[in-house]
């Protein structure tokens, strides 16, 4: 490793590593208050790293035990926040965003802001329903890196009411410049995931006006897919997490129990297809699988032309893998940077999106600081920067609230009744849809 | 072993906590019998014990919160609380562990062997008690 690292390459050591506060942190008045939602990842604290190529927003592991041996620490000198290494004694400068006004706020029915949503980097992150399904069996078949089960009822309000959302998300815009709302839910049971954001991505469309995304477990009823966008859903992300299928069957219980992966890749394909580049993501997380795992699931997610979101393992307090090691610098610079060139090999449209940092990963945006800035570098760049130009005016006129076509309170006519996930009509459905064409894993 | 029952708060938090919650008697005494060290949380609202014998080298973070649940289907009943407090001194975070409900006939002495074990052993998964919830559609209160 090179002795200073750029703001890329701290971003990732910080997440490996995580990092002890020092005494001269003034947090409580300077910083955001922390809250674990959304599976735990939102555990740490929220910092911008300024880098060469843009700030990189990330969220710093604290909380967790193994972030108490780490070499860096944060302190507060005359000129603003540090994090020092005190292994190499290099300091690099940092920024902490502060709280926003609105999460000291409340809705009109008393719900305090903050227990509706968090921003998580510059997006509006909110888990919509009543904690995972999954977390309800006994023994749980909660996935075992996952805290999500833990967290409602202890930091967050537990059913999410509509107007609540509305309200915080309009907020959220107005003071903060929030541009993207990402609804998020556990197994909700059955097929009813996607039922359950519909009227959320509408209201958020048509009352708020931002850029909606949806991530729930997949359904095997591809045509629901089509009735979210219609309801205005800008943006899917399908969480498979592991790429290994006994990586996914041993550490995603629940999953494989009531969907499988291939559920999850039907899904993925299928909206992949139908959006286009860069409008759906698959999610894994690297640091547990073997790396070359990790590897094929970057090729086989930017492949269908999808964006990878890539989070470095945390081994989250409370978490079956609570006492597992959090994963190398070294191979995790090496995932991102793996990560950044196949979303150049498959011309993904990274980071053209309006003001949406991702806190919680090394998003392929921030991943243009690792390559070497040679010729194909620059190509790359040269494309994203006119990508971006060409996309200004459609996410312009999706900032304004506008009325969106679908009826979240019904289905479209003439679409077939719903099927269960591994069933034999959710296989034939699938592959009428033309997928299921991709042999994976193993 | 209580490590600061001598202060005054504390026998004060203590008396109150048994006349609201007599289940908890018979957890003090097995909190007094076994080695492990532990003490009352003085701000901890109810009773609340922490842990303290070292987990890994590290300092035990694990604490114990006995209340009444105000609200859900199951308002009125007591729970035991397993948790972590934050590291960082402005964080409004409690890291769950989970909740165990006490029976009606109060608990039995296994359940508060597990509850003090498992507290003991910084929350390892390996020892959870057997009746720990772990999603819970109810409000710990602060």
């Amino acid at each position: 490793m090179a002795d200073i690292l750029n703001a890329c390459e701290l971003e990732i050591d910080l997440f490996c590593r995580g990092m002890r506060i020092d005494p001269s942190s003034t947090l409580q008045q300077d910083a955001r208050f922390l809250s674990r939602t959304r599976a735990g990842l939102g555990s740490g604290l929220e910092l911008v790293i300024p880098g060469d190529l843009k700030d990189i927003w990330m969220n710093v592991p604290i909380e967790e035990d193994f972030a108490q041996d780490s070499p860096y620490l944060l302190m507060k000198s005359p000129d603003g926040y540090l994090v020092r290494d005190e292994k190499k004694q290099i300091d690099y400068n940092v920024q902490i965003p502060p709280e926003p006004p609105w999460y000291a706020g409340q809705t009109s029915q008393g719900t305090p802001m903050h227990k509706v949503g968090i921003l998580q980097g510059t997006y509006l992150g909110i888990y919509i329903s009543n904690s995972c399904s999954f977390w309800y069996h006994s023994p749980s078949l909660g996935c075992r890196f996952c805290t999500t089960g833990l967290n409602v009822g202890v930091n967050e309000v537990s059913n999410k009411d509509l107007s609540d959302v509305v309200e915080t998300a309009r907020r959220a815009k107005e003071e903060s410049g929030v541009t993207f709302v990402h609804l998020n839910s556990g197994f909700a049971g059955r097929d009813r995931g996607l039922d359950i954001m519909a009227p959320y991505v509408k209201g958020l469309k048509e009352q708020v006006g931002v850029l909606t995304g949806v991530q729930v477990t997949p359904s095997p009823n591809l045509w629901k897919y089509d009735w979210l966008v219609d309801c205005g859903t800008d943006h899917f992300s399908f969480c498979y997490e592991f790429h290994n299928p006994r990586f996914f069957a041993e550490l995603l219980p629940g999953k494989e129990k009531f969907l499988g992966q291939r559920t999850f890749f039907n899904a993925l394909e299928y909206t992949a297809k139908k959006m286009g580049p860069g409008r759906v993501s698959g999610e894994i997380i690297a640091g547990v699988e073997p790396l070359e795992d990790t590897l094929r699931a970057i090729d086989y997610i930017t492949g269908l032309g999808a964006f990878p979101t890539i989070c470095i393992f945390r081994p989250t307090l409370g978490s079956e893998m609570e006492r597992h090691p959090s994963p190398t610098y070294s191979d995790m610079r090496l995932v991102m940077e793996y990560m950044w060139d196949a979303c150049r090999r498959n011309n993904i449209p990274i980071g053209v999106a309006p003001n949406i940092e991702v806190s919680l990963i090394v998003s392929p945006d921030d991943a243009r600081m690792l390559p070497k800035r040679d010729f194909k570098w620059r190509m790359y760049e040269a494309k994203l920067k006119a990508a971006s130009r060409l996309v200004k005016g459609r996410f312009s006129r999706e900032l304004k609230p506008h009325t969106v076509a679908g009826d979240p309170n019904r289905y479209p006519e003439g679409v077939p009744e719903p099927v269960m996930p591994m069933s034999e009509e959710a296989t034939r459905l699938a592959r009428q849809e033309g997928v299921l064409g991709h042999p994976v894993g193993h | 072993m209580l490590q600061n029952v001598q202060e005054q708060w504390a026998q004060e938090t203590l008396q109150r906590a048994r006349t609201e919650m007599p289940d908890i008697t018979p957890v003090l005494a097995e909190v007094e019998r076994t080695g492990d060290p532990f003490s009352l949380v003085e701000d901890g609202g109810g009773l609340e014990l922490a842990a303290h014998k070292p987990v890994e080298n590290r300092q035990n973070r694990a604490r114990l919160k006995f209340f009444t649940v105000p609200d859900g289907s199951m308002r009125g009943r007591k729970a035991v609380f397993f948790y972590k407090r934050s590291q960082v001194p402005f964080s409004r975070d409690r890291l769950s562990y989970g909740v165990c409900m006490i029976p009606s006939t109060g608990p039995s002495p296994r359940e508060i062997e597990e509850w003090l074990f498992f507290a003991s052993t910084g929350f390892d998964p390996a020892a959870r008690p057997e009746s720990l919830r772990q999603a819970f559609a109810f409000t710990v209160p602060d």
